[in-house]
This record gives structure tokens, sequence and C-alpha cells, in this order.
């Protein structure tokens, strides 16, 4: 038999475990909603997710939890919104960390690789032309040498 | 296709399991419905003790609905993240090696060859210059204001760990010594 209890404390505590899985499914909406920021509806969504497990923990109104005495309980609530606020500033924390390390690394990658593009498509092939321009003169500068050496003595 | 939201699947699940004879569509028309509510309702840090019970635990579950809902967008968002999160990291050092290895590896020996061959190149001119003949009218010809300067290069020093570890304890017996 499902509790709601249990379930809502379930959901509580997996609020602060940044190692659940990251498979995601999809909540049907209605059509009126389809353009709507993606973001609210998300926060909606969580929001009154949260408020049904904890109605139905409040009111002990689902057929599972008929008869089961879960009675309920304001203490259960409060105890569930202590974990909540307890785990929000380490989820935050993580989220602000983690974005912030992802947008320098792409920052530095973006960067990195304009430069790469800059030595190899254009600094490597100058010094290439360089390079091919100075061995040609050498070798037409060491013949005429060699010319003026081997003439009227 | 119909609209739809994406949500932790385990999470979803949860209310699947409380609520096993409702069907998503209708639990999610529920869910954004009480979501708003509890958006909207005025914020509040504890529930005032005066007020009857049933009244409490409305305004908990609210409080709990908001909190728990900013709460789960930022897991979220961190949780989907991971393949970005993953991608940047991998992109990041490929970057740096490929960077790394241009600029250690690939160019300083072009530099290097390219500075000794102009030093031999105006050698060689002064030598024919001596002997007579005019090195401008010798073909090809370098347009130099078009070549990359190289004379004063100096290729980067790449210290290892060891050296690195050697050049610090050398200056805390320096230091220790003074």
């Amino acid at each position: 038999m499902t509790r709601a209890a249990d379930v809502l404390q379930e959901a509580v505590k997996a609020l602060g475990d940044l190692t659940v899985p990251d498979v995601a499914t999809e909540v049907p909406i209605d059509a009126a909603l389809a353009h709507h920021d993606e973001a609210e509806l998300r926060f909606f969504l969580y929001a009154g997710l949260f408020a049904l497990l904890a109605e139905a923990v409040a009111d002990g109104e689902t057929p599972e939890m008929a008869g089961d005495g879960a009675g309920v309980t304001e203490e259960q609530l409060e105890g569930s919104l202590r974990m909540v606020r307890s785990a929000e500033p380490g989820v935050r924390y993580a989220r602000f960390e983690r974005r912030d390390a992802t947008e320098r690394r792409e920052l530095m990658a973006r960067m990195r690789g304009r430069e790469i593009a800059v030595t190899s498509e254009w600094l490597i092939p100058r010094l290439d032309a360089d390079i091919h321009a100075y061995r040609a003169r050498i070798a037409a500068l060491q013949d005429a040498i060699a010319r003026a050496g081997d003439g009227p003595r | 296709m119909s609209p739809s939201v994406h949500l932790l699947a385990d999470d979803w699940e949860r209310l699947r399991r409380v609520y096993p004879d409702r069907d998503d569509r209708d639990l999610a028309r529920t869910a954004l419905a009480l979501g708003r509510k509890a958006a909207d309702a005025p914020f509040e840090i504890r529930v005032p003790p005066n007020l009857p019970k049933r009244e409490r635990v409305q305004r908990l579950i609210v409080m709990l609905a908001r909190s728990a809902g900013g709460v789960a967008v930022q897991r979220f968002r961190l949780v989907r993240d991971r393949e970005r999160d993953a991608r940047a990291e991998r992109v990041e050092a490929l970057t740096y090696e490929r960077h790394l290895e241009l600029d250690k590896d690939v160019v300083p020996p072009l530099k290097l060859e390219a500075k000794r061959l102009r030093a031999e190149l105006r050698r060689l001119e002064e030598e024919a210059g001596s002997l007579g003949i005019d090195v401008e009218a010798i073909e090809p010809r370098i347009s130099w204001p078009e070549t990359i300067a190289v004379d004063g290069y100096e290729p980067p020093k790449y210290e290892t760990n060891d050296e690195r570890r050697r050049t610090a304890v050398a200056f805390f017996r320096r230091v220790g010594g003074a």
C-alpha cells in the first residue's frame, strides 16, 4: 500500500540528492499553454506536484490511504518543509557553481578555438610560405655567389 | 503533437503512485492549478499559530509547494545539464591539448627555422654584396614587410612538474638560508 506520507518524504529527500537519474518524462499540458514559458510551467507543475502529495498526506483522500490512519499532520508537513528549506541552499549553490564552471569552460574552449583557428589557418601557412621563400632566395644567392666565384680570376 | 513539459521521471512517478487512478493529463491540470495558486499566495516564513488547524495545514501545503517547486526546478536543471557539463569539460580539455600542442610542438620549430633562414639569408646577401653582386637583381626577392618577423623570437619554456619542484625547493632553501 502506498502511503502518501512516505512518498512525500521520499520526494522531499530526493530534492537534495543531486545524483538522481536524469531521465525525464513528458507531462502533457493543455494546448492553450503551449506558448507559455516552459521554465515557468515546470515550476508550477513541480509546486503543484508537491501540493498534491501534501494534500494526499493531509487528507488521506487517496484510496490507498483509506483506513491506514495516516492522520496527519501538521508536524509531518512542517518536517517536510524544514527538509526542503535545508536542501535549498545546497542545491542552489551546486547549480550556480556547476553552471559557472561550465560557462567558464565553454568560454575558454571558444577562445582557444579561435586561437587554434588563427594559428592553424593563418600563422602556420604564413610561416610555411615564408620559409619556402627564404629557401628559394638562399638557393638563388648561393648560386649567384658560386657563379661569381667561378668568374674570371 | 500535444504540448508537454519535461519533469524528472522519478518525480512524476511518485505522484502517479499516490494517484494511480488519475491519468497524466488530469494530474498535470490539477498540479498546474495548485502550482499557480501556491505561486500567487502571499509569501510566508511560518504559519501563524492562532489559525484553525485546517487553515494552518492549507498554509503549510502552499509554503511547502512553493519552496519545493523552487528547489525542484533548480535540481531539474542541474541534473539535466549533466551532459552539457560533461561536454564542456571534454571540449575544454581537447582545445587545451591542441592549443598546447600548437604552441609547444608545432609553431616554435617553424619560427626557429624561419629565424635561422632569415639570418642565413642576410649573411648571404652581405657576402654577395661584398663580391660586387647586385643582390636586388637576384630573384626571387623577399618582400620583408609581408613576412612574419621572428628575428627576436625565443621559444616559450614549459616547465615539468619536477622542474617546478626543484625551483620551489631552491627558493625555500634560499629564503631559509637568508
